[in-house]
């Protein structure tokens, strides 16, 4: 039993670490929103994310017009949206979450 | 001399409108082809999309896929008597089937269809003597026509409207009410359930308003739900012997209801605090002294509970704390025996109370992309008695723990693809009194020094 479960656990950590790619995150970017924008946008989630299809938003990410997409959606929080930190950091997570959840989606955040 | 120039400027004026005239055809005959070419790709896009609304224009559903594949390593042992017990490899997948849809603003539906098994397990098994049915097994239950059997984890909708200024939801159907709040990091599920799961993990049936006080306090709601757990006693279905089938038959084997009150206080996306109160009605207990009596409406049951959880410690003070959640709850159960009955060897009439503390923390594994390392700790005391039967840890519920637990769980995507969320996961648990398994009111409870662990390693896949 002991070696067996030396083995499946070497194996796993084997695994996990034979590959890390960085992916954006549906979770992440609805917990970003509340933890950074909700009090900006004075919104829901549900609602800023419903400002577009998820055609438009994935035009506005094509385009490089992520940030007027944002802003427009949510005016209060255009000076997060220009910074250096919500683009690099940010930014990716909050487009999969409203990408997720855009108008047209069919998807809603929470129940 | 001045006609000459008249002249060449007149050539010049001539010549540049003919050009001027040839560029502008041949911009113009650009334009046609343009024009031509999109009107054959738009004829294009309009077949296409004609083929998909032929293929999907019925489909109201959208599905998505959690299948798990997992091996417990098991131990149990009695530390007064010396008495071992294991399995060295508990073999199981669990397969989600979750469905989803909005036909309209304000209007959403859930399900969640599941299958759970062990590898090479008998159909309908339960582990007692005499439970295999006919020589099925789950390699073959699906390749045989035998029952109709499909299991349903969750099938709701939810409809969101307003009165007024006051936001109110309705839902009603087999509620989200597993893996409730700070339970999805040890399942390593992204969301958490509607309950608090330190005092309930069930599925349940029921109906629930929800009204939100947003407007008042961030993040703050309270749910009002009312259920059914338990079907007492009634005629049978065919009405065999009688010709009231479904009618309720007079005795102790009473209906279960339960109203819960579930709600946030607070939540700005950092800090957290959920409240729940849930009241149950004829809680199973026995008669006084009465074994055969087991399962009896024996009176009622309150648990209560309070969490508070931190997603995030500081303000940016660095990743590690950025990505760091720690959680802590406490919990009250009180069961409460109507006269001539009693609820976990309480006198007849009486009361027991049980309390129960949880504390976590959740931090970077600092190894992969997106890996977590979680570490977990639960006290409960004696009469500690919440209802967690839905908590899927193999030994037995360790937050129902009449003790202490600990455990320690790496959550990783395997190969770093998001979609193969993974886990490993060590539980141990110190019985000091009778262990918690079934959760149920008319076992009597006694000191006893058992342990037992739970060692998990999980595989799935998830879109």
């Amino acid at each position: 039993m002991k070696s067996f479960t030396k083995v499946a656990m070497a194996s796993l950590l084997g695994l996990a670490v034979l590959s890390t790619t960085a992916y954006a995150d549906v979770a992440k970017g609805q917990k970003l929103y509340t933890k950074k924008l909700k009090s900006l946008c004075k919104t829901s989630g549900a609602k800023f994310a419903a400002s577009y299809t998820q055609m438009e938003w994935e035009t506005a990410k094509d385009e490089g017009k992520l940030t007027e997409a944002f802003t427009e959606a949510c005016p209060g929080g255009e000076e997060m949206f220009k910074g250096d930190k919500f683009k690099n950091k940010y930014e990716s997570h909050i487009y999969d979450f409203v990408y997720e959840y855009a108008s047209d989606s069919g998807n809603v955040p929470s129940c | 001399m001045i006609k000459n120039l008249t002249l060449i400027s007149a050539l010049a004026l001539f010549s540049t409108t003919a050009f001027a005239a040839d560029d502008v055809q041949v911009q113009i005959d650009d334009m046609k082809k343009q024009i031509e070419k999109l009107e054959k790709s738009q004829k294009s896009t309009k077949k296409s999309l004609s083929k998909v609304k032929s293929a999907t224009g019925g489909d109201n559903i959208k599905f998505g896929v959690d299948f798990r594949n997992a091996v417990d390593v098991l131990e149990y042992k009695n530390n007064e008597t010396g008495e071992t017990a294991s399995n060295s490899s508990l073999l199981s997948s669990r397969l989600y089937l979750d469905m989803a849809a909005s036909p309209m603003k304000g209007l959403i539906f859930k399900g969640r269809l599941a299958i759970y098994s062990m590898w090479g397990a008998h159909l309908n098994y339960t582990g007692a003597k005499g439970t295999d049915s006919a020589g099925l097994k789950d390699w073959s239950a699906s390749s045989k026509a035998t029952d109709t059997v499909m299991r349903v984890k969750e099938a709701y909708f939810v409809y969101s409207n307003s009165l007024g200024e006051q936001p109110v939801s309705f839902s009603i159907g087999r509620r989200p009410s597993t893996n409730g709040f700070l339970a999805n990091y040890r399942e390593n599920e992204p969301k958490s359930g509607s309950p608090l799961a330190h005092i309930t993990n069930m599925e349940v049936n029921a109906a629930m308003v929800k009204l939100s006080w947003d407007r008042f306090i961030e993040g703050a709601y309270t749910k009002f739900v009312y259920g059914r757990a338990h079907t007492g006693e009634i005629e049978n279905v065919y009405g065999i012997g009688t010709n009231t089938p479904y009618a309720t038959v007079d005795g102790d084997d009473k209906n279960v209801d339960f109203f819960v009150m579930p709600g946030n206080a607070y939540d700005d996306g950092q800090y957290q605090v959920m409240y729940q109160w849930a009241h149950i009605f004829n809680t199973k207990g026995q008669k006084y002294n009465d074994p055969t009596t087991k399962k009896a409406a024996a009176g009622t049951a309150d648990l209560f509970s309070v969490g508070l959880k931190v997603d995030g410690i500081g303000d940016e003070w660095s990743d590690f704390l950025d990505e760091t959640t720690v959680f802590v709850s406490g919990a009250y159960t009180y069961y409460n025996a109507k006269d001539g009955y009693q609820l976990l060897n309480s006198d007849p009439g009486g009361s027991q109370s049980g309390s129960s503390v949880w504390v976590g923390a959740i931090i970077p594994d600092m190894i992969t992309e997106n890996g977590k390392f979680g570490f977990e700790y639960n006290h409960g005391s004696k009469y500690w008695t919440p209802m967690t039967w839905a908590e899927d840890t193999a030994i037995g519920s360790k937050i129902a723990v009449r003790g202490d637990a600990y455990e320690a769980y790496w959550n990783f995507d395997l190969f770093g693809v998001k979609y193969l969320p993974s886990q490993v996961r060590y539980t141990y648990a110190q019985h000091d009194y009778t262990p918690n398994v079934r959760c149920a009111g008319w076992v009597p409870i006694k000191e006893e020094d058992i342990t037992a662990s739970d060692l998990r390693f999980a595989v799935s896949y998830r879109y």
